[in-house]
């Protein structure tokens, strides 16, 4: 098949598939047949799934111009590596084809081949060759990578005895003094101190500005945003986002706020742990419990919210043994931080003097909410005014996601959970 | 690859014929001749750093292999038969041959096992790998034949004026087991035991063939495997240029030497055919 690449194209992927064995025993069944056709020269058909294979990658096309920065994002598991190894020609695709315009520097080959023994120069030598640098290239380069890689005083001590920092940054230095036309970059730039990575970040952008193309598959938000003029987002092996940079973290975001979320559902359980420590438990006079959450314009199995929208809590439950002074009490855990908010029958001026064995449905609307982006937990208790004893509690009852609103919230503190509205105003108070 | 520039990948890949999977291992040789040299330095001067014996234990590693055999022999248990020289020198030098050609294979069948975290993380030439354990067999032929030469001068006899050839009667061995190791290693990728299978059956052929003693069967079929073993020839047509001068049996030696050549073609041939999935396989 003769392909040829556009002159201001450095990648060209096209509608790529790659598909893998989920067990060793079927991996190494499939390997064989595979490879014994191969022997016979007939090349086996790779476009279908056999029983015991996912696609870590489906239909994949893209194009990336010379001097262009890709950014790639998506969760653990979503394909990134996966993308990575098949332009890096490290895995053959099982359907497409790719193509890549000269060398090719991969990070992910940073240290690779790394002698312990040996020192820090020797390894230069080579890691360089390995990046498919000749002899007179790396001698070229070498007092540069040194330099780079702060290791003047301790190139010739063997690599053994570096800290795993200096290890990263050499192996850091001679990629990037490889001079690839292509570079391929898998979750580095978090190499060394601040000024190291500093340096790091300057390095990427001169090769840029000199024409290297750059990919970088990242978690980090900050990479991304610094280095890539677009993006893509990759979900269960599908470019689900291909964009500015922008639409890409905010689809990253709000796929991260999903994955944290945990099923909501209705507790059936009729043995409940009388103790505390459990998820859920209490003294048995409370069962069936349900808990489920929906916006006001919308009932969805996805509970997932704008900013400041309102929301309805729906609590069905059922009461074995007559209570006095009931309170239905619903507390909100964010990612990091538990019980950040709080909302209960009592405070809100549903008092409830005396509640009669039966099916009930507790509804609780929660209006202008101010959560900042992310997912949510949403925990259920049941107790009596007189004392402090749970008739029943359920820890993670709900959940619910906000959505990323606007690209204004991509800068901000990624910690925080609830948002102030306010008036900002900055003066000069003198010209320096 | 479409022009001299662009790396291509496709699904299916290339079918390619013979000469060309021939063309491309020398072109793959050539261009990944650095990585080649820097991998074999790194691994031969790696191998050695920080042991008491250091470079000696290449010298040192035969002889410890010999001495039970020679014991043997010494106290009569063990019969090798006519041997036509002193038997430490038939023993040293076959199993120092046979040695060479059981290393070139078990190192090019695990070559691409034993540099997993390389190819999982470069796109560097496989072959690479294979050449590389060979270039570690050809410095251990090297000092086998220096070895072989201060040994024999030991044992009171004097080297023929062919042993200067001694080294090139060796490389027929080699290539058998580098044409066997290229036939496994990718398959060895997937089926791990497999190389250890091969090899079991290749110690087998070792008393098939005059490595410890002379294998002259009445049996006939014992007789027949002897006579259409290629290692019958390809072990003691070089020992007995060296020791005694004499070109035994050198048809049976050039026709095991063609069939070697056939060998290591197929061996380029299939591991050129199925090396695009090593990565994913390990």
């Amino acid at each position: 098949m003769k392909i040829t690449l556009d002159k201001d194209l450095a990648l060209t992927i096209n509608n790529v598939s790659k598909k893998f064995g989920l067990s060793l025993k079927q991996s190494m069944k499939y390997g064989l047949i595979d490879n014994a056709q191969r022997l016979l020269r007939k090349a086996p058909r790779t476009e279908d799934l056999r029983l015991g294979e996912f696609w870590a990658l489906r239909n994949v096309s893209l194009d990336l111009k010379k001097g262009d920065a890709l950014g790639v994002m998506g969760v653990n598991g979503s394909g990134k590596t996966t993308l990575l190894r098949l332009m890096n020609g490290l895995y053959a695709p099982d359907v497409g084809h790719i193509a890549i315009k000269g060398r090719v520097g991969a990070m992910i080959a940073a240290g690779a081949g790394f002698a312990p023994n040996l020192t820090g120069r020797e390894n230069i030598n080579i890691n360089g060759a390995l990046l498919g640098m000749s002899s007179s290239e790396i001698n070229s380069v070498m007092e540069d990578v040194i330099q780079f890689a702060e290791l003047n005083d301790f190139i010739d001590m063997p690599v053994k005895n570096y800290s795993s920092g200096m290890t990263i940054r050499l192996g850091f230095a001679i990629s990037v003094f490889s001079n690839p036309d292509v570079l391929l970059m898998d979750e580095i730039l978090a190499v060394g101190d601040m000024n190291f990575q500093k340096k790091c970040f300057d390095r990427i952008l001169e090769l840029k500005t000199k024409g290297t193309s750059i990919i970088l598959v990242s978690h980090n938000v900050g990479s991304i945003w610094a280095v890539c003029d677009r993006a893509i987002f990759i979900d269960k092996g599908m470019v689900r986002v291909d964009g500015a940079v922008e639409d890409v973290i905010r689809a990253y975001d709000d796929q991260n706020a999903r994955n944290a979320l945990v099923p909501q559902g209705r507790l059936n359980s009729d043995i409940l742990p009388v103790e505390y420590g459990h998820s859920y438990g209490g003294t048995g006079e409370i069962k069936n419990v349900k808990v489920s959450l929906n916006s006001d314009d919308e009932y969805n199995s996805k509970p997932e919210l704008q900013l400041g929208q309102s929301f309805n809590i729906d609590t069905e439950f059922s009461l074995l043994k007559a209570q006095n002074d009931l309170i239905l009490r619903f507390t909100i855990d964010a990612a990091h931080y538990r019980f950040i908010a709080t909302i209960d029958s009592f405070e809100q001026g549903l008092e409830l003097k005396r509640v009669e064995p039966g099916k009930y449905r507790l509804y609780v609307k929660v209006i202008d909410p101010n959560f900042r982006p992310g997912s949510y937990k949403v925990n259920f208790s049941a107790s009596v005014k007189q004392s402090g004893i749970h008739l029943f509690y359920w820890f993670g009852a709900a959940n619910f996601l906000i959505r990323q609103p606007s690209l204004k919230f991509l800068y901000s503190e990624p910690n925080a959970v609830m948002h102030l509205d306010g008036e900002c105003r900055l003066e000069l108070i003198s010209q320096s | 690859m479409n022009d001299n520039n662009t790396n291509f990948y496709e699904s299916r890949g290339k079918s390619i014929g013979l000469l060309e999977a021939t063309g491309l291992f020398f072109k793959e040789v050539y261009s990944s001749r650095y990585v080649i040299w820097y991998l074999f330095k790194r691994d031969f001067v790696a191998q050695f750093r920080q042991k008491i014996l250091g470079y000696f234990w290449i010298i040192f590693a035969p002889f410890m292999a010999v001495l039970p055999f020679i014991f043997l022999t010494k106290v009569g248990i063990f019969q090798p038969g006519n041997t036509n020289m002193p038997y430490p020198v038939f023993i040293v030098m076959g199993l120092g041959i046979w040695g060479l050609l059981t290393s070139s294979f078990s190192s090019v069948s695990g070559c691409l096992q034993q540099n997993e975290d390389l190819i999982k993380r470069t796109n560097i030439a496989k072959i690479s790998f294979a050449l590389t354990a060979m270039a570690a067999i050809v410095y251990n032929l090297l000092v086998h034949y220096l070895v072989v030469l201060v040994f024999v001068f030991v044992m009171g006899e004097t080297p023929s004026i062919w042993s200067i050839l001694y080294p090139f009667a060796l490389l027929p061995i080699l290539l058998f087991g580098m044409g066997l190791g290229l036939l496994f290693a990718v398959i060895g990728t997937i089926a791990r035991d497999l190389s250890n299978i091969i090899l079991s059956l290749l110690n087998l052929l070792l008393f098939l063939s005059p490595v410890v003693y002379m294998p002259n069967f009445s049996h006939g079929i014992l007789k027949a495997v002897v006579f259409w073993n290629p290692f019958t020839y390809l072990v003691d047509f070089p020992r007995s240029m060296l020791v005694l001068g004499v070109f035994k049996q050198i048809n049976g030696y050039l026709f095991a030497t063609v069939f070697t050549l056939f060998l290591m073609l197929i061996g380029i041939y299939s591991f050129y055919l199925i090396k695009d999935r090593v990565a994913e396989q390990l």
